[in-house]
């Protein structure tokens, strides 16, 4: 899963991936998923939706490399506070490994 | 659901000898000065240095240092830029000056975030300027980085030592190494504090003499080399 707010290239991702694909992992398949990052304001309820539309490459890039920094830059868009959880996409995790039991 | 960041966190410290974690139960007693000219006279005697701040909340090393214009390098993580001679890394390069409000979970999340990016390559020592007290990033750090030890400073003021206490009795419960405690900003000499530390079976490793002319040296590491301050703290670079 790749969370939207760190807004990761899927095509560094699918790079990545493939070179994992050493013999034993030769049919493996890699699926990759994107997850809208959703914020929830903890000072007045607000709900709302990431988006990267208006920011500066900086604040881009610093929120790309430590997602944290939303809390810098990013305002709950009703009351203005910067104590809000990321209630949804943050990072890239590994959701599922599905797998075939082999002989060996 | 597992996180693919705490793996690769012990491959980026594989070739880095030794991490330092300037620490202390209490803020304002000078851990930011000591951990930077520690860091500082450890290069001078030709080792290679890197300096991380985690004090997320008030970042002070790139002040100390003067550290202005850099940017990390993107390759395969993060390669931090070089500065007075220290491969140095601070949240600084991405929160600017601006407020970092972080709650727990977001502290956790931020230092597994820049352990997991940053490429130190081979290093001799790395030294940590942490944030104060027993919180999150100080147990994160404990979970998080292979090998890690630390120093702890103190003021001679009992408010200070009294919190400052209490994280040596934590790391010696936990089982962390502790290097020793460094008595900072002594204005007139007590024993009590060199006691204790030693009837707590530690190493107490040096006593600081308050010195004026540091504020003055700030954002300049040369000035910084010629204070009594950074001559006494040499002795702890000694030691390591």
């Amino acid at each position: 899963m790749v969370g939207e707010l760190q807004q990761v290239e899927h095509e560094v991702l699918e790079f990545a991936f493939e070179q994992l694909k050493t013999p034993l992992f030769e049919n493996a398949r890699f699926v990759l998923k994107s997850q809208p990052a959703k914020f929830k304001c903890r000072n007045c309820g607000n709900e709302w939706t990431f988006t990267s539309e208006g920011m500066t490459e900086d604040v881009s890039e610093a929120i790309h490399f430590v997602p944290e920094m939303a809390h810098v830059y990013i305002r709950c868009n009703e009351c203005g506070s910067p104590d809000f959880e990321v209630a949804e996409g943050r990072g890239v995790w590994l959701a599922t490994i599905k797998g075939v039991k082999g002989d060996e | 659901m597992s996180d693919p960041r705490i793996a690769v966190i012990e491959k980026r410290f594989q070739n880095v000898r030794r991490v330092v974690a300037v620490s202390s139960g209490k803020g304002g007693v000078g851990k930011s000065m000591i951990a930077t000219a520690l860091a500082l006279s450890l290069r001078d005697r030709g080792h290679s240095v890197g300096l991380l701040d985690l004090d997320f909340t008030s970042p002070a090393t790139h002040v100390i240092l003067g550290v202005e214009g850099l940017y990390p390098e993107e390759e395969y993580g993060i390669v931090p830029p070089i500065a007075h001679g220290l491969r140095y890394m601070s949240i600084t390069y991405y929160s600017v000056d601006e407020p970092t409000p972080l709650r727990g979970e977001d502290v956790s999340n931020a230092i597994i975030e820049l352990l997991a990016i940053t490429r130190w390559g081979e290093l001799d020592y790395l030294v940590i300027d942490m944030p104060p007290g027993i919180g999150d990033a100080t147990l994160d750090t404990i979970r998080l980085i292979p090998r890690i030890e630390f120093i702890v400073v103190t003021t001679p003021s009992r408010v200070a030592f009294q919190s400052v206490r209490r994280l040596l009795v934590l790391l010696k419960d936990m089982g962390v190494p502790i290097i020793g405690v460094c008595e900072n900003m002594v204005m007139k000499p007590l024993a009590y504090v060199r006691e204790d530390v030693e009837r707590l079976g530690l190493e107490y490793l040096v006593s600081v003499a308050y010195d004026e002319e540091v504020e003055e040296a700030l954002g300049d590491p040369d000035a910084l080399r010629k204070t009594r301050f950074y001559k006494e703290l040499g002795e702890v670079s000694r030691r390591l």
